[in-house]
């Protein structure tokens, strides 16, 4: 059996690498750049387990734990740390959503902490606290080295003789007799049993060409980075009022982004001013000690945002058969990777729909099942 | 005066002599000079450690972009020394120290995070972690009173020169001539480019490059030409273009700029060399040593090895040799010899040297030599500065001979609308070349913005441009960026050895990036073992390119190595995407920014 697998993000090489431990023996991923052109590479490379859904949630814990596992599976160090997630909420309301969530968290196993401002200061001296109502920390969160993961992934799969081919674009997904047979590249055809579109926020063309539409679509987003300084935020800071985040990478370099208005769909991967300013402001605001920081770079990448914010994996009986997809994952699909990529093989090959994938299904939008995810950062 | 200045500064008309502190210790410098001139004329060669291996680091080049080296300035840490210039009563501090566990745990840091026993063992990362968080030797962030912001201010123009070089100056001339609002924007206190170090005849200029410079600067300052020096075109923005000038120190003041076109007249880059214990204090490139003598009146050293025998490198010598400098050039190709004072042949060096460079060990057919220098200057090659090209989205490609550069037409239009090259950013040898190119460049941003004549002078210019290339003997080069401009077609040729290796295997003491201590080791590891060979999976796999300079010093020898080991063409190991900004800025200026203004 022959399985193409579109798009070298962690989506495609946590499936590749799965499948071939699983004994498939031909698998070829197709690359239109070149290995993680896309989004895996361009994330902020964070984890975290708290959702405001519970399906989010458990699987977020599930994945985490393949994650923490990748370094001793892969013999490529993830640098991973637990340093948490701190979340700054401003309102009565922001306060209350997040004690009625927590004890949801609370009975997965997973609870979190209060702190008031005077306790955030304690912990973290350098954060502005004076207009924060309270924080909600996250101790079970943190963050890995994300061209780690995916080059771990994706040196394991190869080893395991799954074969990639950079600069590959593929053009659409071949169909004969309701079943799919292959795909279309610019300079021919891959013969395939199966096909699994993991291509990012680039997936919505692919399926838009075999008439299946999904409510699905791609959002730019844009990241900044300050130079290298000694290693002192340890939590990823959420503040809630802006939507503006900051971690810095063990490294030392201080990285984050905020929201900026944007039209939804494949922009150009650049970068505006726009944003670079907003997110200077809310930095200068929240982290006195970073206003003489410098800002090296910033860059930008896609969020392939679903109806409900949640990740979208498997397939739709009523599609060709041998077409499966696993995208739409909302800004937080780097860490739900490990887990798609192991339920999804066995989706794959066995027709198993586990139950921590079974929420997250195509039909659920067509029969209304929605999992409408709140808690998306940036 | 230190034994190293020769001469009173030229350049400036404020070079008043202040006292600075360095470390505690009073030493005397210069109003027009960088910090890290001042320390240099003093015999302070090491101004930092470096960031995993805590090795002595000095500058490499004075240019503000290539930034590998921080200094605790006022209070305030990881400030660039070749960017503030001096003032009374400065207070500089350089870091001098290597922890005793960083020694004893050198080989852990030394493999890049990516040591063996600790990825497998789980229970003894998170205390590896706070160990390694704790002996990256990256500044540590202060807060401090950040200067009181300057409020953005918004340049209008017809035409923006970046670069005021004599290719910048030149276009600069010709758009104004030609009725263009043109605003000039260089990061040097003033105009003039490396031209204004020379005090010899640039080829095909019959009077001494310096005077030719200010000749040029005089004729665009009376014709109108709108100038800001210390200061840095940042980028092009989807929404906005940028610069910044990083004054008063610790904070800034922005420019948004707006333009019909634009002129990119940036030069080339030095190439480090590659060899080993190539990070020494003391080893620079041509255009610092230049610059140091020429401008500041300080020269690179008293026993001077330059490395090339090209025409920077032979050039350097001859200002050098004015000022009884002893000097030796070393050459990898043979034949050069008999020539006074030329090695060839060089096939391996190793610089010796404790917290600067002492000396070099040479080898070459059948010899090994000692020198005894106390610097070393880096001339083997150039290529054209292409960041702002790149950025703003002009096609590069990497021509044999010429380097990595933006696909131009003879007309020096880039693949970008609106976006011209001149001079060494377009990849030509120095001298008049980079004149006549500016001019056509800024006749080419008449002619788009509609002025009468620009078009018929820049017909006959072009035909002169013609016969000087070939003069020159460069017309076969640079007619190959020229098709490849016509056809979209590159070229693919592979390589032979990168001219900047003196190196024979790949050691884990010769670097390729002084930011983030990348040595040819590593380069090797990932293109041997890993099996990448494409310039963006080598710069997430090992970081090049990612650390301060921006991949100014690192990302072309990087090509050009994978290209030579991997056998490839430097086209296809490719060069990695630019970004903005081209040089970092404080959080407290962006913040004070209003981007809407424009
Ligand atoms: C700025 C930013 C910050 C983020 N931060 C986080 C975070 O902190 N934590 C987190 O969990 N997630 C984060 N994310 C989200 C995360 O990056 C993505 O969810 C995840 O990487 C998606 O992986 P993927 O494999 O689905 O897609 P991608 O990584 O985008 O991979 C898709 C690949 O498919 C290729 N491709 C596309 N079309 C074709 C075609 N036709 N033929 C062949 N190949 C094709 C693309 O080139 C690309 O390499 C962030 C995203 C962004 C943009």
């Amino acid at each position: 059996m022959r399985v193409v697998i579109v798009g070298s993000g962690i989506m495609g090489l946590s499936s590749a690498y799965n499948l071939a431990k699983l004994g498939v023996k031909d698998i070829v991923i197709l690359e239109k750049e070149y290995l993680s052109y896309g989004s895996t590479v361009r994330s902020a490379s964070r984890f975290r387990v708290h959702f405001w859904t519970e399906e989010n949630s458990k699987f977020a814990i599930e994945s985490k734990k393949i994650m923490v596992k990748l370094s001793s599976i892969t013999g490529w160090n993830m640098i991973i740390t637990t340093g948490g997630y701190l979340w700054l909420l401003f309102t009565e309301e922001q306060v209350k959503a997040f004690r009625e969530k927590n004890k949801m968290w609370e009975r997965l196993g997973i609870p979190g902490e209060f702190l008031s401002p005077s306790e955030i200061k304690e912990k973290y001296p350098y954060i502005y606290t004076d207009d924060v109502l309270e924080g909600f920390f996250g101790p079970q969160n943190g963050s890995c080295f994300h061209n780690y993961v995916a080059f771990g992934y994706y040196k394991a799969a190869a080893k395991l003789g799954a074969k990639l081919f950079e600069r590959s674009p593929v053009e659409r997904v071949l169909v004969e007799n309701n079943k799919v047979v292959g795909v279309m590249l610019p300079n021919g055809k891959v013969e395939a049993d199966v096909v699994l579109l993991t291509a990012g926020a680039w997936t919505d063309e692919l399926l838009r060409g075999l008439g299946i539409e999904l409510p699905t679509e791609p959002e730019r987003k844009e990241m900044a980075l300050t130079e290298s300084y000694r290693y002192f935020i340890e939590p990823l800071v959420i503040d809630f009022g802006t939507s503006a985040y900051v971690g810095q990478a063990l490294k030392g370099e201080i990285l984050g982004s905020i929201e900026v208005p944007v039209k939804s769909g494949l922009l150009p991967l650049e970068n505006t001013l726009d944003f670079l300013v907003k997110w200077a402001k809310a930095v200068y605001k929240r982290f006195p000690v970073l206003r003489g920081a410098k800002i090296m770079r910033c860059w930008s990448g896609y969020y392939s945002m679903s109806a409900d914010s949640s990740h979208i994996m498997g397939r739709d009986p009523d599609w060709p058969e041998g077409l499966y997809v696993a995208y739409g994952d909302s800004g937080h699909g780097f860490m739900m990777g490990p887990l798609i990529g192991k339920l999804l093989a066995k989706n794959i090959l066995y027709g198993e729909v586990d139950e921590l994938m079974r929420p997250f299904l195509p039909t659920r939008f067509k029969e209304g099942k929605l999992v409408p995810e709140k808690l998306v950062i940036g | 005066m230190s034994a190293l200045r020769v001469k009173e500064p030229t350049i400036g008309s404020s070079g008043a002599v202040v006292t600075i502190k360095v470390n505690g210790i009073s030493i005397k410098g210069f109003t027009s000079e960088s910090i890290s001139v001042a320390l240099y004329a003093n015999g302070i060669k090491s101004f930092d450690r470096s960031k995993k291996l805590y090795r002595p680091r000095g500058f490499f080049s004075l240019h503000p972009q290539a930034r590998t080296v921080t200094v605790n300035v006022n209070g305030m840490p990881a400030m660039n020394p070749s960017e503030i210039y001096l003032t009374e009563g400065l207070n500089v501090y350089t870091q001098q120290k290597r922890p005793l566990s960083v020694r004893f745990f050198e080989s852990m840091i030394d493999t890049s995070l990516l040591h063996k026993p600790i990825v497998k063992n789980r229970l003894l990362w998170p205390i590896a972690l706070k160990f390694i968080a704790n002996s990256i030797n990256n500044p540590e962030l202060v807060e401090y009173e950040t200067p009181r912001a300057v409020p953005t201010i918004v340049e209008k123009a017809d035409l923006v020169v970046i670069g005021g070089g004599v290719a910048g100056l030149s276009a600069a001339i010709e758009a104004r001539r030609h009725g263009l609002e043109v605003l000039q924007i260089d990061d040097g206190v003033e105009l003039g480019g490396e031209m204004l170090c020379d005090e010899l005849e640039p080829p095909g200029i019959s009077e001494p490059g310096c005077i030719f410079a200010r000749n040029l600067r005089k004729k665009a300052l009376e014709l109108g030409v709108k100038v800001l020096t210390r200061t840095t075109f940042v980028g092009f923005f989807e929404d906005a273009a940028l610069a910044f000038s990083p004054y008063p120190p610790g904070g800034g003041t922005s420019y948004l700029i707006s333009a019909k076109a634009y002129v990119v007249a940036t030069g080339a880059v030095d190439l480090p060399c590659i060899f080993a214990n190539n990070d020494l204090p003391g080893i620079i490139d041509v255009s610092s040593a230049l610059k140091m003598l020429n401008m500041h009146g300080v020269v690179a050293g008293k026993n001077v090895a330059i490395l090339g025998a090209t025409e920077r490198g032979l050039r350097l010598a001859e200002h050098l040799k004015k000022y009884a400098v002893n000097t030796i050039i070393l050459d990898k190709s043979k034949g050069g010899a008999g020539k006074d004072a030329i090695i060839d042949g060089v096939k391996e060096i190793v610089a010796i040297g404790k917290d600067r460079v002492e000396a070099l060990e040479v080898k070459r057919e059948g010899e090994e030599l000692r020198l005894n220098v106390d610097c070393v200057v880096c001339a083997t090659s150039t290529n054209p500065d292409i960041r702002i090209s790149a950025q703003a989205g002009a096609k590069i490609a990497y021509i044999k001979g010429l380097g990595f550069v933006p696909i131009h037409d003879p007309f020096m239009r880039t693949s970008k609308n609106g976006l011209f090259v001149a001079g060494g950013a377009s990849g030509s040898p120095y001298g008049i070349l980079h004149a006549i190119e500016g001019r056509i460049a800024g006749l080419s941003a008449a002619v788009i913005l509609n002025k009468k004549g620009a078009e018929a002078e820049r017909e006959v210019l072009a035909k002169e441009y013609g016969s000087l290339l070939q003069k020159f003997g460069i017309s076969n080069l640079k007619e190959k960026v020229f098709k490849s401009f016509e056809t979209g077609v590159i070229p693919d040729e592979k390589i032979a050895e990168p001219p900047t290796l003196f190196c024979s295997g790949p050691r884990r003491d010769a670097f390729i990036c002084f930011c983030e201590d990348i040595r040819l080791w590593d380069l090797h590891r990932v293109v041997s073992v890993y099996g990448f060979a494409c310039l963006e999976k080598v710069k997430r796999a090992t970081g090049i390119g990612t650390a301060r300079c921006q991949g100014r010093l690192c990302l072309v020898n990087s090509a050009l190595y994978i290209a030579h080991i991997a056998s490839l063409s430097p086209n296809v190991v490719g060069i990695a995407r630019q970004r903005p900004p081209a040089i970092s800025i404080p959080i407290n200026v962006l913040a004070n920014m209003e981007v809407n203004k424009t």
